[in-house]
C-alpha cells in the first residue's frame, strides 16, 4: 500500500521487519527483493509522488569547494534521482576493486567476481535486455560491429542502456497493490535513536507536516542517496556526538564525483572500421541497446599511474576548413582515401581519487525540518588533474599511433593548463559516491562488506556512498547490484 | 578536394620526404632498396602529395623557426636507417615512436606527431 505520511497520527509507532529509508533505485530495489523473500517492509520516502519545489528546497546545501549544485544533482521524490536518470549502465571493472599502490585509499574489501551474480539480477531490474559486459560477445563483423585496430593499448567497455527505468513511476502501481511493502510518502526521517545497548537503532523518527510518528524495525536500511546518507548520519548526533556510525571520523569523507567533459573534442576516424556500430551500437533485434566506450588498458594505466577514464562517442561532428585539410593530409599518410571517414564528437567520464578532505559536513544552517544542511567540499587533487591530462593525451596518441584516425581537442590548452581548463569547462556526472565507504576495518570506513554500519548492529546502507573507489562507470547499475546483495544478506540474517 | 588528387600512401610520402631532403642537399635515401629517385620523380611526388596550403601555412606560422623539426626528423630517420633498411618503414616507425613518447604538436587542436608536422612542412618545400 502507499500512504501519505500526513495521514499517520502524531506519535503513532509503526512496526515492520525492515525499514527502508529512501525510495530511489537502491531503496526500491531493496524493498522489492525483500518483498520477494516474504518480508514485511516499511518504505519511507521524504518526497511525494510528484516533484515539488517545496520538497526539493529541503535538498539545499552549501558547496565550499568547486562550484557544485547540491540540490539540482538529486531529486527528492518517489523514485529518487532515477526520475531524471539517463539510463547509462556499466559495471565497475575488476581493477576498480583492486588495491593500487599509486592510488591512496584504493581497494575494496570485496571483489568484482562477488558482485557478478548481483549485476545479472540488476540487469533484469533495470530492463537491460540481453546483458553481457564482455566486448567479445558483441563483435559481429558481418553486421558492422567491429573493433578498432588499437591492439591491446585500448579496450572496449560495454555500456548497456536502461529504457530508463523510472523507479517511482514504474513501481507505483506495484506498491499500491503490495501486501508486504507499505510505502509512506512525505515522510522524511529526522532522527534515529539507539536502544539501551547503543549498538542498535531502536526507533526511527519521521516528521510529516507538523507532526512526528515513529518506526520500529529489526533492521534499517538507509538508502536515500550518496549525499543524504552521510548528512543524516552526521545529524543523528544526540547519542554519538560525532554522528551515528562516525566513531572513526569517516562519515562524509572520501566523497567522489565523476569529472566529465561533455564535449571533449572531435574524433576523425578513418580506415575500414571507421563506421563500426560497436561504439554507437544499437542492437534492436536483441531488444537491448549497447555502446562500446573506450578505456586505456589497465597495463598502461598502471604504468603511467592513471585513474580510470572512459571515452565515448556522442554523435556526428563536422570539420572546419583546416580540419578538412588535416583529414586529407591524414588520409594520405594512412592510405585511407578509399574509406569513408567518420567524424564524431567524443566526451569522457573520469575517476576521482578517494580523498579524505573531499567531504560532506554539516553547515551551520538548518533546513525546515530542523536538520543541519549539508556542506560539501568538492575538489580535484593534483593527481586527479594530472591523470585527466595524461589520459586524454595518451588516448589521442594511441588513436593516432594505430592509424585509427586523428583527435582534435576542443580545449587543447588542457594539455598545458589543465586546472584552468577544468575550472572553466568541466562538468560533473552528478554521481554522489564514497562518503560512507566500505571497509574491513572499522577504523578505515563506515560499513562492512555487507554494507552494515560497523558500529550499529542493525543499520545498513544501500547507497553509492559505500563505494570505495568510483571507476568510470555510471553508478546506478552498481547501486542496484549492491542493493540486491544487501537485501539477500538482510533476509538471510533476519 | 580529395577527388582531384591521386591517392598517395605513406610510402609515397616517404619518397616525397626524401625528395625534399635531397633538394636541400642533405641526403638521398633509397626507398625500399630501389635506386635513388630522380629530381623529376621527386617533383612529381611532391605535386601528387600537394599538402593543403592553408594547413602548411598554419603549421609554418605556428612552428617554423620555433622548433628544429626538420633537423630532428633528419637525425631521427638517420638513426632509424641504421637498423631499418627501408625509409618508408623508418618513417612509420618514427611516427609510432613519436606517439608513444608523446612527441606531439597541437595544430589548431589536432594532435599530430612531430614527424607528421615536419613531413607536412617539407611537403611544401
Amino acid at each position: 500500500m502507499i500512504y501519505q505520511g500526513e495521514e499517520i497520527p502524531a506519535g503513532q509507532e509503526l512496526v515492520g521487519e525492515i525499514c527502508v529509508v529512501g525510495a530511489g533505485a537502491a531503496g526500491i530495489t531493496c524493498a522489492l527483493e525483500l518483498e520477494r523473500y516474504g518480508k514485511k517492509v516499511i518504505l519511507l520516502e521524504a518526497g511525494g509522488i510528484e516533484r515539488s519545489k517545496e520538497s526539493q528546497r529541503l535538498y539545499a546545501g552549501k558547496s565550499t569547494g568547486m562550484p557544485y549544485s547540491i540540490s539540482h544533482t538529486r531529486l527528492r521524490v518517489f523514485g529518487g534521482t532515477t526520475e531524471h536518470w539517463s539510463g547509462f549502465c556499466a559495471p565497475l571493472d575488476s581493477e576498480d576493486f583492486e588495491r593500487k599502490n599509486y592510488i591512496k585509499y584504493s581497494g575494496w574489501p570485496i571483489t568484482r567476481e562477488e558482485l557478478n551474480p548481483y549485476y545479472k539480477k540488476a540487469a533484469k531490474i533495470l530492463k537491460l535486455g540481453q546483458y553481457n559486459d564482455n566486448p567479445d560477445h558483441w563483435i559481429d563483423e558481418k553486421n558492422g560491429f567491429m573493433r578498432y585496430p588499437y591492439g591491446e593499448d585500448l579496450t572496449e567497455k560495454i555500456w548497456h542502456f536502461s529504457p530508463p527505468v523510472r523507479f517511482g513511476r514504474d513501481y507505483k502501481k506495484h506498491f499500491e497493490k503490495s501486501e508486504n511493502v507499505d510505502v509512506f510518502l512525505n515522510s522524511p526521517v529526522v532522527d534515529m535513536t539507539l536502544d539501551e545497548s547503543t549498538s542498535r537503532v531502536g526507533r526511527v523518527t519521521v516528521q510529516s507536516a507538523d507532526k512526528r510518528y515513529y518506526v520500529r524495525a529489526k533492521k534499517i536500511i538507509l538508502a536515500c542517496g550518496g549525499l543524504e546518507v552521510p548528512r543524516l548520519l552526521l545529524n543523528f548526533n544526540k547519542q554519538i556526538a560525532k554522528g551515528l556510525g562516525n566513531e572513526s571520523d569517516n562519515v562524509g569523507r572520501f566523497f567522489q564525483e565523476h569529472p566529465e567533459f561533455h564535449r571533449a573534442g572531435t574524433l576523425l576516424i578513418t580506415g575500414p572500421t571507421a563506421h563500426s556500430k560497436l561504439y554507437r551500437g544499437h542492437t534492436r533485434k536483441l531488444k537491448t541497446r549497447i555502446a562500446g566506450f573506450t578505456q586505456i588498458s589497465n597495463e598502461i594505466r598502471v604504468q603511467k599511474k592513471l585513474l580510470s577514464m572512459a571515452f565515448y562517442q556522442l554523435g556526428a561532428d563536422q570539420l572546419d576548413d583546416l580540419g578538412k585539410e588535416i583529414q586529407y593530409y591524414s588520409n594520405n599518410l594512412y592510405g585511407h582515401q578509399k574509406y569513408k571517414d567518420n567524424i564524431r564528437v567524443f566526451r569522457f567520464i573520469a575517476e576521482q581519487e578517494p580523498n579524505r578532505d573531499c567531504r560532506v559536513q554539516l553547515d551551520s544552517k538548518k533546513d525546515a525540518l530542523g536538520l543541519f544542511q549539508p556542506k560539501l567540499n568538492l575538489g580535484l587533487t593534483d593527481f586527479d588533474i594530472r591523470s585527466m591530462r595524461d589520459s586524454v593525451s595518451t588516448f589521442a596518441n594511441i588513436i593516432s599511433k594505430h592509424n585509427i584516425g586523428k583527435v582534435k581537442l576542443l580545449y587543447p590548452e588542457m594539455l598545458e593548463s589543465t586546472r584552468e581548463v577544468v575550472k572553466k569547462y568541466m562538468g560533473w556526472g552528478n554521481h554522489h559516491m564514497g562518503a560512507t565507504r566500505m571497509s574491513k576495518n572499522p577504523s578505515e570506513g563506515v560499513v562492512d562488506t555487507n554494507c552494515k554500519v560497523h558500529t550499529v548492529d542493525n543499520l545498513y546502507i544501500g547507497s553509492p556512498s559505500v563505494f570505495v573507489t568510483s571507476g568510470c562507470s555510471n553508478p546506478t547499475f552498481t547501486i542496484v547490484a549492491l542493493a540486491v546483495r544487501l537485501a539477500e544478506h538482510v533476509n538471510n540474517t533476519l | 578536394m580529395k577527388d582531384d588528387l591521386k591517392i598517395v600512401d605513406r610510402r609515397t610520402l616517404i619518397a616525397f620526404a626524401c625528395g625534399a631532403l635531397s633538394a636541400s642537399g642533405v641526403f638521398i635515401f633509397i626507398p625500399d632498396g630501389s635506386k635513388p629517385i630522380s629530381q623529376q620523380e621527386l617533383i612529381a611526388v611532391i605535386k601528387q602529395l600537394n599538402p593543403p596550403k592553408s594547413l602548411v601555412a598554419h603549421i609554418k606560422q605556428t612552428w617554423l623557426g620555433k622548433s628544429n623539426l626538420l633537423d630532428e626528423l633528419y637525425e631521427n630517420i638517420q638513426k632509424k636507417l641504421k637498423d631499418i633498411p627501408s625509409t618508408r618503414v623508418a618513417i612509420e616507425a618514427q611516427i609510432t615512436e613519436d606517439y608513444e613518447a608523446n612527441k606531439v604538436m597541437v595544430v589548431d587542436g589536432w594532435i599530430m606527431s612531430r614527424t607528421e608536422v615536419a613531413l607536412c612542412l617539407m611537403a611544401n618545400g
